[in-house]
C-alpha cells in the first residue's frame, strides 16, 4: 500500500531502488571476484613454494641416486654377491642385425 | 484498540512523501559517493596506488646462478649442484653461550669447545658449519635456539668421489670453477643469475607475480667424452699397479683415434673434489696435461715413421746395431739388449736405440725435428685444458749428431702423456692428427678432417711394426687373446738435477686396438716404479687389463656372427655362435 502510494507520488522512485540494488549487486560481485583473486594468489604462492621445496628435494635425491650408483660403490657390492667380470673370451658383441632379429622375436614377428 | 484509534495510528505512521524522498536521496547520494570513491580508487588513482602498494610489498629475490651438471658420455652425472643448509650464529643474540654450544656440538657433531669459541666471537655473524647434512640441519632446527640460523646455500657434489678428480677439477663455495673441466667450461656451466620479483602481504606471505622466472638462471650441462665405467676400471688398475710396483704416480689416457675423444683419463693417486679444501694443491694437478717427461722408446715409432715417410729407409733394410754399443763423437749409445743386424721392423720390435739413431742419421737433424713436430710435439694439443703445457722440442743443428740421435729415441724432448697419446693416435687414424676432445662428439657430427701427418702406407707399415713389437717384442705383456694390439714400450730415465738418474724411471706403454680399423689408443705411464721398472713389465700389463675391458665394453672385441634368416614358422631368437670368428677388425 505504501509502495503503491510512493509509486503514485514519485514515479522515478522504483528506478532509483533498482539502480541501488544493481549497484549493490555489482559491488558484491566485485568484492567476491577480488577476494577470489587474492585467495588464488595466496594459493599460487603456496604452490610455488611447495614446488620449490620439491625441486630442492629432487636435487638432493639426484645427488643421492648418483652417489648410490657410483661404480666405486656398486663394484664391491657386486663382488660380495659373487659377481665377477667376464673374461675376454666370454664377451660377444651383438651386431645391429642381431639386435633387430631379437627385437622382431620379442615383438612376435618371426623372421 | 478502537477502530478510530487504528485509523489515526495508520495515518500517523505514514511517512510524508517529502521525508521519504529525502531519505532515499540521502541514501542514493551516499551510494553515489561510495561509487565515486571506488571509481576513483580503481581507475583514476589505480596506477599511483598500485605503484605505492608495489613499493611497500614488492621484494626482489637475487637468485644465484644454478651451476649445470657435468655428465659422462652416457649422461650419468659426474658433478651436480644441490641446495644444502649451513648453520650460522649471531653471537650477540645468544644469552647462555655455554649451553647453546653444548646443544649445537651434539647436533653438528662438533667439539663443544670449538663451537663455544666461535660463539664467543664479537662478530654479529659467524658460520658454525657450512654445508651440513639434512639430518644435522633438522637437529639444529629442532633446537630452535635464538640467534642460530640456517641458511640455504648451493653446493657442488661429485657423486663418484675421487673418480676422475684431477680431470673434473672442482668449483668453489661460490660456484666458480677453479680447476680442471670445471674451470674449462666455467662460463657454460655457471649460467646467469636472475632476479625473482615477488610481492609480500602484511603478514610476509609471498604473492607471486608474472615477472621473473627462475628457469632462466641455469647453466648449460656439459657431456664429457669420459666413460664412467672405463674410468673406474682404469683408476682401479692404476691403483693396483701403484701398490704392486711401489711407484710414485701413474697416469692412463684412453682416446678414440677417430674423433680424439678422451674416453678415460685416470690418475693415481687421485683426489676427492668433494673435499678439495682438505687436499694439498699439488693433488689437483691433472698430470696428464701439465706434467712433462722424456718419452724414451715410446718415441721411436715417430722417428722411424718420419724416416720411412721421407723415403730414406725401407722397412726391410738392415742396420748394424754394433753389438749394443755405438760411439757418436765422444758419447756412447747403448742398447738394453745387444743386437747386431736388425731390419727396421726389428729395430722397433726390440727397441734398439742404436738402430733408431742410425736410421734417422740419414734424415738429418732438421728433417727429424720438422717431421716429429708435425705429430704435435712442442705445442699444446688444442684440448683447451687449463694449464696444459706444450712440452719442449728444441731445434737441433745438423752437426749436433748426439742430440739428433738422442731425440730419435726420445731423449732431449719432453712431452705430456696426452700429447704422446694424441700423437700415437695418428697411427690409429690413417695418418691424420686429431685434437684431443674432452666433450662427447654429437652423433651427427661429420668426421673430423685432421691434418695429414703421414701417408696411409707409412701408417700401415709402422702399425704393423708395432703389432710385431707386441706379438714378439718388448710389449708381449700387452697382448690380448681376442684382439690384435699394436704398441710400443718405453723406459725413460728421469732427469734429476740436470743429469739422467740411474734409479728413477718413467715406465710406459702406448697401444692401439684393434690393429685394423683402430678404435682405441691407450697410454699407461708409471712414474718411478721400484724393483722391475721397464715399460714392458710395469706398464704393459696395465694396458692389457684396461684394454681387455675396454674392447668388450665399447663393443670392439669379438662380435657374434650375423644371424641367419630362419624359416618364417620359427620364433626362436637367433643363436649366438661362440666360434672364434674374428677380432672386430
Amino acid at each position: 500500500m505504501l509502495n503503491s502510494r510512493l509509486r503514485k507520488q514519485s514515479p522515478w522512485f522504483g528506478a532509483l531502488v533498482a539502480l541501488a540494488l544493481g549497484v549493490i549487486a555489482a559491488c558484491g560481485v566485485l568484492v567476491y571476484a577480488r577476494t577470489q583473486v587474492t585467495s588464488m594468489r595466496y594459493e599460487l604462492g603456496r604452490r610455488v613454494s611447495h614446488e620449490h621445496a620439491l625441486s630442492l628435494e629432487v636435487e638432493r635425491l639426484r645427488v643421492e641416486a648418483a652417489a648410490l650408483a657410483a661404480p666405486e660403490r656398486i663394484e664391491p657390492r657386486a663382488l660380495e654377491l659373487g659377481l665377477i667380470y667376464p673374461a675376454p673370451n666370454q664377451v660377444l658383441t651383438l651386431s645391429d642385425n642381431h639386435l633387430a632379429a631379437l627385437h622382431d622375436v620379442a615383438a612376435g614377428e618371426p623372421r | 484498540m478502537s477502530a478510530a484509534r487504528r485509523v489515526r495510528r495508520r495515518r500517523g505512521a505514514g511517512l510524508k512523501p517529502g521525508r521519504l524522498t529525502a531519505v532515499a536521496c540521502a541514501g542514493l547520494l551516499g551510494f553515489a559517493a561510495l561509487l565515486g570513491r571506488a571509481v576513483q580508487l580503481q581507475t583514476l588513482d589505480a596506477e599511483w596506488l598500485a605503484t605505492r602498494a608495489e613499493r611497500q610489498g614488492a621484494t626482489t629475490l637475487e637468485l644465484e646462478p644454478l651451476r649445470a651438471e657435468l655428465r659422462d658420455r652416457s649422461g650419468r652425472p659426474l658433478a651436480v649442484s644441490a641446495s644444502v643448509e649451513s648453520v650460522a650464529a649471531s653471537p650477540r643474540l645468544i644469552q647462555n653461550r655455554t649451553a647453546a654450544a653444548r646443544s649445537l656440538s651434539k647436533a653438528l657433531r662438533l667439539p663443544a669447545k670449538e663451537v663455544e669459541r666461535r660463539l664467543a666471537q664479537a662478530a654479529s655473524f659467524v658460520w658454525l658449519q657450512r654445508w651440513v647434512t639434512p639430518d644435522a640441519a633438522e637437529r639444529v632446527r629442532a633446537l630452535a635456539l635464538p640467534g642460530i640460523h640456517l641458511h640455504s646455500e648451493r653446493r657442488r657434489f661429485y657423486p663418484n668421489g675421487s673418480l676422475g678428480g684431477p680431470i673434473l677439477g672442482f668449483a668453489d663455495r661460490d660456484g666458480r670453477g677453479l680447476s680442471g673441466v670445471e674451470l674449462l667450461f666455467d662460463r657454460e656451466l655457471r649460467g646467469a643469475g636472475a632476479e625473482l620479483h615477488m610481492n609480500r602481504d602484511g603478514g610476509g606471505r609471498v604473492l607471486p607475480t608474472a615477472a621473473g622466472s627462475p628457469e632462466t638462471r641455469a647453466g648449460q650441462p656439459i657431456t664429457l667424452a669420459l666413460d664412467l665405467e672405463l674410468q673406474h676400471f682404469a683408476e682401479k688398475a692404476l691403483a693396483e699397479s701403484l701398490r704392486k710396483n711401489g711407484a710414485r704416480h701413474a697416469t692412463l689416457v684412453a682416446l678414440d683415434p677417430r674423433t680424439g675423444e678422451i674416453l678415460a683419463l685416470a690418475e693415481s693417486p687421485s683426489f676427492d673434489p668433494n673435499r678439495f679444501w682438505l687436499e694439498d694443491s699439488s693433488a689437483y694437478r691433472a698430470r696428464a696435461f701439465v706434467d712433462t717427461f722424456e718419452p724414451g722408446s715410446t718415441f721411436k715409432p715417430f722417428s722411424i715413421a718420419v724416416a720411412l715417410e721421407a723415403g730414406v729407409v725401407r722397412p726391410e733394410e738392415i742396420f748394424d746395431c754394433e753389438g749394443g754399443r755405438y760411439r757418436i763423437g765422444r758419447r756412447t749409445i747403448r742398447d738394453y739388449h745387444p743386437h747386431d743386424l736388425l731390419t727396421v721392423s726389428d729395430i722397433l720390435r726390440v727397441s734398439s736405440n742404436i738402430g733408431t739413431a742410425k736410421l734417422t742419421a740419414r734424415l738429418g737433424a732438421r728433417r727429424l725435428v720438422d717431421g716429429v713436430r708435425r705429430f704435435g710435439f712442442g705445442r699444446t694439443t688444442g684440448s683447451g685444458f687449463p694449464g696444459e703445457v706444450p712440452g719442449s722440442l728444441r731445434e737441433i743443428r745438423e752437426k749436433q749428431a748426439i742430440e739428433r740421435a738422442n731425440l730419435s729415441f726420445g731423449q732431449g724432448i719432453t712431452v705430456t702423456p696426452v700429447q704422446l697419446v694424441a700423437a700415437m693416435a695418428v697411427f690409429g687414424n690413417g695418418g691424420k692428427r686429431v685434437t684431443p676432445r674432452l666433450t662427447r662428439t654429437p652423433a651427427d657430427t661429420p668426421a673430423v678432417a685432421g691434418e695429414r701427418v703421414l701417408s696411409e702406407r707409412t701408417t700401415r707399415i709402422v702399425l704393423e711394426m708395432m703389432r710385431r713389437a707386441v706379438e714378439d717384442g718388448t710389449g708381449k705383456a700387452a697382448a690380448l687373446p681376442h684382439v690384435s694390439v699394436a704398441g710400443k714400450t718405453g723406459t725413460a730415465q728421469k732427469v734429476k738435477d740436470g743429469i739422467y738418474s740411474q734409479s728413477d724411471y718413467v715406465a710406459s706403454f702406448i697401444g692401439i686396438v684393434p690393429v685394423v680399423n683402430p678404435r682405441l689408443v691407450i697410454g699407461v705411464f708409471i712414474d718411478e716404479p721400484r724393483g722391475v721398472r721397464t715399460g714392458g713389465m710395469v706398464a704393459a700389463p696395465v694396458f692389457r687389463e684396461v684394454a681387455g675391458y675396454a674392447v668388450d665394453r665399447l663393443g670392439i672385441g669379438r662380435t657374434a656372427p650375423a644371424p641367419v634368416a630362419a624359416p618364417a614358422s620359427s620364433a626362436r631368437p637367433p643363436r649366438l655362435e661362440t666360434q672364434e670368428n674374428g677380432t672386430g677388425e
